[in-house]
């Protein structure tokens, strides 16, 4: 019973231990060569599908007060309460369609969207001058209910949000005053034209923020012309 | 048993491969990744080309909707009142002297030429390839809340291309060596409470001042909303012609000096200027936009070698001079960014504008 000589199975093809070895090492050094890269085209695949749908929204929204022929508005929502789960630094992170009626309650057109996880919009002054406007949200006087209501045992009352208006010619503007009010006339006060060069804001990856770094190494900027309600895009 | 080792080497055989062997699949292998890779490379530069052309011209179609439905608003707002002519005679007795007729007058302007010689902030004309057209419309567009709601209120709006970099509206936070500097359709928007149309001087002849848009052209406004600003409505418009014209009587009278735009036969058009049609609106204009995608703007930039030299004007103003021949001049201005590669596309439209009343 020779048959299974060694010198036979070793003239078969059998792997060595060492040739497997040197496999998988060259296998390990190729992922850990690519996962940086793979890792990087993720994040910013993520950030502009985001950015994207985003701008949708806006063009949307607009669309709605044309087609409705009546004032939307566009809110960028944020907690007030810093423990609260998500996220961490109280950062604007959904965003909604409302409709306000004069004299009646803020009604909600669209469900919120909330931003993917690790892409926020910056709160800086210098990235998004649009949302530096922060009123609480108020409970509608009719139906005694907030708007949006946080997931996840925030309550409405800890929602604070920056707006847009958008009027049926499809031009809009900014919630500028803390008191957007309830008459048409203290509404209409509220909201006012910014000039073009500080009309924008910017989606970043939540690692950016407050980092200091400016320009973020990635970015998504929005640019929106109040008069038009275009929206152009800056990337880096 | 005995057969072993002559069967193990008959089985050992077939079992490697031989070099030729090896190199002739890997041969067919490189071959195939090859063919395969050119044709995935086809696809997609393609498919970025369309994807880019769509988006591109996408801009551009909305600017030129924007310009139409503006322009068709304009309004001059004429009324019929005494010939006060003979107050500018100088004397003694032309006081005492009556008014003689009724005449059309108007306290609004319409003004369309090339944009040159009547945008002052934007440049040579190399920087403004085309016309520049000035008008009063009913559009309500205002920055004073107070405002809102008076969506007639009269607006100055005025629609030129010009050669410029982004810096004045771009976000501050965007490094400088990203400015672009591009051929846009830029609008002269001042918001309605800063139409100046009455502090324009109006001589007793009737012509206006052009003084309503002098500020057009400089873009510093959008950093601040201190004084009227000129916003961009599109990128890589190359060439704006604004040429006004009368129906045409017949089909033959279409391409003559003394057919339809015998209005504007130099395409210059100045509502308050005195003679048979001052204070009129032009009944139709015709408004052609030429766009280029972004692609053919930068080759256009890297051709012209900086960045601030302006790429293409210097080729195409010469050739925009007589309004019986915009179709040939067109062809021309066509065949020029054939020649140098570029994906085009050209807006025309005839638009009647609703507020004139034609009566030559």
């Amino acid at each position: 019973m020779h048959a299974k000589s060694p010198s036979r199975f070793a003239k078969s093809g059998a792997f060595t231990l060492v040739e497997l070895l040197t496999v998988v090492g060259i296998i390990t050094l190729l992922i850990a060569l690519a996962t940086p890269t793979l890792v990087d085209v993720i994040r910013s695949t993520r950030l502009s599908s985001a950015g994207d749908s985003l701008l949708n929204r806006l063009s949307l929204a607009q669309q709605e007060a044309i087609a409705r022929s009546k004032e939307v508005e566009f809110r960028f929502y944020k907690y007030v309460n810093p423990n609260s789960d998500r996220p961490s630094q109280a950062l604007f992170y959904a965003y909604q369609v409302v409709e306000t009626p004069s004299g009646q309650d803020a009604r909600a057109i669209s469900e919120p969207f909330y931003l993917e996880s690790g892409v926020v919009l910056a709160p800086e002054m210098s990235l998004s001058p649009l949302l530096q406007t922060t009123p609480a949200q108020t409970q509608g006087v009719l139906t005694q209910q907030y708007v949006f209501v946080p997931g996840s045992g925030g309550t409405g009352s800890d929602v604070q949000y920056a707006a847009l208006r958008y009027y049926p010619d499809g031009s809009c503007r900014l919630l500028n005053s803390n008191t957007p009010g309830n008459t048409a006339t203290a509404t209409a006060l509220a909201y006012t034209v910014p000039p073009l060069a500080n009309s924008f804001l910017t989606l970043v990856e939540t690692q950016f923020v407050g980092s200091g770094t400016i320009p973020p190494p990635n970015y998504y900027c929005i640019q929106i012309d109040a008069y038009t309600g275009k929206a152009r895009v800056y990337r880096p | 048993m005995k057969n072993h080792p002559r069967f193990s080497i008959s089985s050992r055989q077939p079992a490697a491969f031989t070099l030729v062997e090896i190199m002739v699949s890997l041969a067919v292998l490189t071959i195939l990744l090859l063919v395969s890779a050119q044709v995935i490379g086809q696809v997609q530069s393609t498919w970025s080309a369309s994807n880019a052309r769509t988006t591109q011209f996408k801009e551009a179609r909305t600017a030129f909707d924007i310009l139409s439905r503006n322009l068709s608003q304009a309004t001059l707002n004429t009324f019929i009142d005494y010939d006060t002519n003979y107050l500018a005679t100088a004397g003694g007795t032309a006081a005492a002297a009556a008014p003689s007729s009724y005449i059309r007058k108007s306290d609004l302007h319409f003004r369309c030429g090339p944009a040159s010689s009547l945008v002052q902030n934007a440049g040579s004309s190399s920087f403004t390839p085309g016309h520049a057209v000035f008008f009063q419309a009913p559009l309500g567009v205002s920055n004073d809340p107070t405002l809102v709601g008076l969506d007639r209120l009269l607006c100055a709006r005025g629609y030129f291309v010009q050669y410029s970099s982004d810096e004045s509206w771009i976000p501050d936070f965007i490094p400088s060596g990203d400015f672009k500097f591009r051929y846009r359709l830029m609008e002269y928007s001042p918001p309605a409470e800063m139409n100046s149309i009455y502090a324009a001087v109006h001589s007793p002849n009737g012509s206006i001042a052009n003084t309503w848009f002098s500020a057009a052209g400089s873009a510093s406004g959008n950093r601040a909303n201190t004084v009227p600003t000129t916003r961009p409505v599109a990128d890589n418009i190359v060439a704006l012609i604004i040429s006004p014209r009368r129906e045409a009587t017949s089909d033959t009278e279409q391409e003559s000096a003394d057919g339809p735009t015998q209005i504007a036969q130099d395409y210059v058009y100045d509502s308050s200027k005195p003679g048979n049609t001052q204070h009129l609106l032009p009944p139709l204009v015709r408004v052609v936009l030429v766009a280029v995608d972004e692609k053919s703007a930068i080759r256009m930039g890297e051709l012209s070698g900086s960045t601030t030299t302006p790429p293409l004007g210097d080729q195409l103003t010469p050739i925009i001079a007589n309004a019986h021949q915009l179709d040939q001049e067109l062809k021309q201005i066509v065949s020029i960014l054939q020649t140098m590669r570029l994906n085009y596309r050209v807006f025309s439209a005839t638009i009647a504008l609703r507020g004139a009343k034609w009566s030559i």
